[in-house]
């Protein structure tokens, strides 16, 4: 967060994460390299080398599919959220394969070679005007460098030094790394094999990659459309307060600005922004643990009653005015300043008159 | 994540999704087209 920084802040959940990442990975190269060779027609036989490469390089790409699917299952259903909590790692084992496979490619294809293995790759095949003959092996170069600046720049202190917008917007080259990925794929490996499992595994995984992005960004947009009603002098109707459960928040949508996280807190109600400082995660599919609404994208925490982070930290988001009358609970749709303490309404006490 | 950027990202998305639609269709067509030579060379036979 915004205090200090240590390389990795370990913690159970994290250990079993990575754990159960490194098992998978471990049983998908073996699994892959065990069914190459005995699946593989003698005619299209490969040496072992090739077919390490392959592996770590399909394991790599199979990865990044998974990571890409993470964040639009997360919004579609709770379920996935704990993926999302350490996604980086996933990032950051999914570049060291990549790298694997990158340095094993040299070393087997160009390592022999009289010229520098790195200019080898790069002049042996010029064959840029061919989609048959494309040297697919720049693509996967390129997005090797993106996946490498990713990689580096992960920890949350360049998050912070960098800004969330910045961060975020070198993080959005994710998306340029897997077309670049799936064109190396679809101009290299896809060219030479004659089963027809390979372009069907990469069409399946950007089918559903592309498809969940769509639908979870479709249904987004559509409820932002759907704004909630507006009822007198700019107070939003939230509903019946009893409705939220307790520790958790209801999301409203104005018809302009950001959506407003409404929680309930025992008999007490707030509202903040619904825009975590960190990485604009949605704050309202959190919930209140140890008295802070508690961001569900990297855990990062802020006091209900003035939207500020417990000390020593200083992320501040707005908070909103609330009210309950009639047995209905509304929240003002004006944010006031980051960090303003603002009272809550107290749902026992408001019963039918204003709060 | 902001309403501007929610809007951007689904224009985005279906952009991608069309950029990978031909990626796949393009080098699909080339593999066919390669696939094809090889075996009309085989039946050909050295020259």
């Amino acid at each position: 967060m915004s205090h200090d920084y240590r390389m990795v802040q370990w913690n159970k959940f994290k250990l079993v994460y990575d754990g159960a990442m490194m098992l998978g990975l471990a049983a998908f190269v073996a699994a892959f390299i065990y069914a190459t060779l005995v699946t593989r027609p003698a005619d299209q036989a490969m040496s072992e080398p090739q077919i390490l490469i392959r592996a770590l390089g399909a394991a790599a790409f199979g990865l990044l599919n998974f990571i890409l699917i993470i964040g639009p299952a997360a919004r579609l259903s709770d379920r996935f959220k704990p993926l999302l909590y350490n996604r980086r790692h996933l990032g950051v084992a999914c570049f060291l394969l990549a790298l694997a496979h990158a340095g094993l490619t040299l070393l087997w294809y160009h390592g022999f070679s009289r010229v520098n293995p790195f200019v080898s790759l790069l002049i042996s095949n010029p064959r840029y005007d061919s989609i048959q003959g494309f040297p697919f092996e720049s693509l996967g170069l390129a997005a090797l460098a993106i996946l490498f600046v990713m990689a580096a720049t992960s920890h949350d202190f360049w998050n912070a030094n960098l800004g969330p917008r910045a961060w975020k917007s070198i993080h959005m080259f994710v998306y340029g790394a897997y077309a670049l990925l799936v064109a190396h794929v679809m101009l290299g490996a896809v060219q030479f094999e004659k089963s027809w499992l390979y372009p069907l595994v990469v069409g399946a995984g950007a089918a559903l990659v592309a498809g969940l992005h769509l639908f979870a960004g479709w249904r987004e947009t559509k409820r932002d459309a759907r704004a909630d009603a507006l009822a007198e002098d700019g107070w939003l109707m939230v509903g019946a307060p009893g409705d939220i459960r307790d520790g958790c928040a209801k999301i409203i949508t104005p018809p302009e600005g950001e959506r407003i996280a409404v929680f309930r807190d025992g008999a007490k109600l707030y509202a903040l922004s619904n825009l975590c400082r960190h990485q604009g995660g949605p704050l309202g599919e959190g919930r209140i643990v140890d008295g802070c609404v508690v961001c569900p994208w990297h855990g990062f925490q802020y006091r209900p009653e003035d939207g500020a982070s417990p000390p020593p930290f200083t992320e501040k988001v707005s908070t909103y005015r609330t009210r309950i009358v009639g047995g209905a609970a509304y929240v003002h749709r004006e944010p006031l300043e980051p960090g303003t303490p603002c009272a809550p309404s107290l749902i026992e006490a408001a019963s039918g008159r204003g709060n | 994540v902001t309403r501007g950027q929610r809007i951007a990202h689904l224009r985005l998305w279906c952009a991608a999704a069309a950029a990978l639609a031909a990626i796949m269709g393009a080098s699909l067509i080339a593999r066919g087209v390669t696939q094809h030579n090889v075996a009309r060379a085989m039946l050909e036979g050295p020259r």
